[in-house]
């Protein structure tokens, strides 16, 4: 019985792309304060004039300009962040998260980004990953289509770990990407789209995965 | 005995969910298309012209890029969505859908022409010669890929003619067994 225990678990171990909660890191932001920025407290500005709080939300600060946020603190270099959605973005907008971004109020400097894109029609939504070095951004594999439309209250999020890129939302991975071209430990950010309705956000979630979280964990044990 | 079926039900189990059984594995060459978005210049591997078709039957393609602004790419698809690719001049399909298959039927006219495309991705013929001398029929997929794949050149923005543009930095390139093992 032992041996067909210690078999299951090994199969379950090789065979499985993902583990860990996800996200695995904790919310930094949770937006619930008196109305205050630009910047938001603890963020940075990385593009336009940057987001603020307004009734316990997220949101850009003006129409005009793509508007940006970085957590203003640098985790990683195995790292994650994620967003909870207040607000689904128009169709046909860019609405970028960004892990492992170079330089906290640079939006322009190398990282690793997933995009929203909202697309016409029901349950057509997609996710784009991207990398972005030296201001030129290359996508990463193909174009994943959700199935389902973006909406309030989801939970979406990137994981770099390594060379592993991996996209989620609602707690599922949803395809892994493998690149190297950005190594470094980096800061967790956010840019929109100023088209209407923008991304409004509910929380933002950034950390360094640590040695023994799960996620960790697992990779150490097929590499 | 109990202790034997069991696990072995569970691989074969995980392996029927894992590989869908369609028709083909292959090996293709493509350019890359501009894909902006708001301010970011992008581009992506052109394979994802056909994700929606690839992605209905249950396939997948994953990529690299290589030299000459290009992206190396696996599909795993039917038949059909094969010849979806086939029928796009921008794609070019290498020989031999297995890395491990010899390229010793290959006539000497596709030999050359393989050769040449090679050279045409921005590769010396000293290179070529030097990683795969004498004749290429000798060799394996696997060794040509590998070859393909070694090295690349940094991508720039150019503001001035808009475009996205192959740099002359050299940069290591990825690892075949990576991409082959990506998609099965």
């Amino acid at each position: 019985m032992k041996k067909l225990l210690w078999f299951t678990l090994s199969v379950w171990l090789l065979a499985t792309h993902s583990w860990g909660a996800y996200p695995d890191v904790a919310v930094v932001d949770n937006c619930t304060r008196a109305n205050q920025g630009p910047p938001l407290t603890g963020h940075v500005n990385n593009g336009g004039s940057g987001w603020r709080v307004a009734g316990n939300i997220c949101i850009p600060d003006s129409a005009g300009g793509y508007h940006g946020t970085s957590w203003n603190t640098s985790y990683g270099p195995d790292m994650e962040g994620a967003i909870t959605l207040n607000q689904v973005p128009a169709v046909g907008t860019y609405n970028g998260l960004f892990v492992r971004l170079q330089t906290a109020n640079n939006s322009g400097s190398d990282r690793y980004e997933l995009d929203l894109v909202p697309v016409t029609g029901a349950n057509n939504d997609e996710l784009t990953v991207w990398k972005c070095v030296s201001s030129v951004s290359t996508q990463l594999g193909a174009t994943y289509s959700l199935g389902v439309d973006l909406a309030v209250s989801d939970v979406i999020g990137l994981r770099a770990v390594g060379t592993t890129i991996t996209p989620f939302r609602n707690g599922s991975a949803l395809a892994t990407r493998t690149d190297s071209a950005v190594s470094g430990a980096g800061y967790v950010g956010f840019q929109g789209d100023p088209a209407t309705p923008q991304t409004y956000i509910n929380a933002f979630y950034a950390g360094t995965l640590a040695a023994d979280s799960s996620s960790n964990y697992f990779r150490r044990r097929i590499q | 005995m109990t202790y034997k079926i069991i696990p072995i039900s569970l691989l074969l189990l995980l392996l029927c969910f894992t590989s869908p059984s369609l028709a083909d594995l292959s090996w293709w060459v493509g350019p890359y298309d501009r894909k902006d978005r708001g301010e970011r210049k992008g581009r992506v591997c052109a394979a994802d012209r056909y994700t929606a078709q690839v992605h209905a039957e249950g396939g997948e393609w994953r990529e690299v890029e290589i030299l000459g602004n290009r992206c190396i790419f696996k599909l795993r698809s039917s038949a059909a969505v094969i010849a979806i690719y086939a029928a796009d001049n921008d794609f070019r399909r290498l020989p031999k859908n297995s890395l491990d298959t010899l390229l010793s039927d290959l006539t000497n006219p596709q030999k050359t022409a393989l050769r040449n495309f090679v050279l045409g991705l921005g590769y010396t013929s000293e290179e070529i010669n030097q990683a795969l001398p004498n004749n290429l029929g000798t060799y394996t997929l696997r060794d040509v890929v590998r070859f393909i794949i070694k090295r690349r050149h940094n991508i720039i923005y150019n503001p001035a003619t808009n475009t996205i543009e192959e740099g002359v930095e050299d940069l290591p390139g990825y690892n075949a067994e990576d991409l082959e093992f990506a998609v099965q």
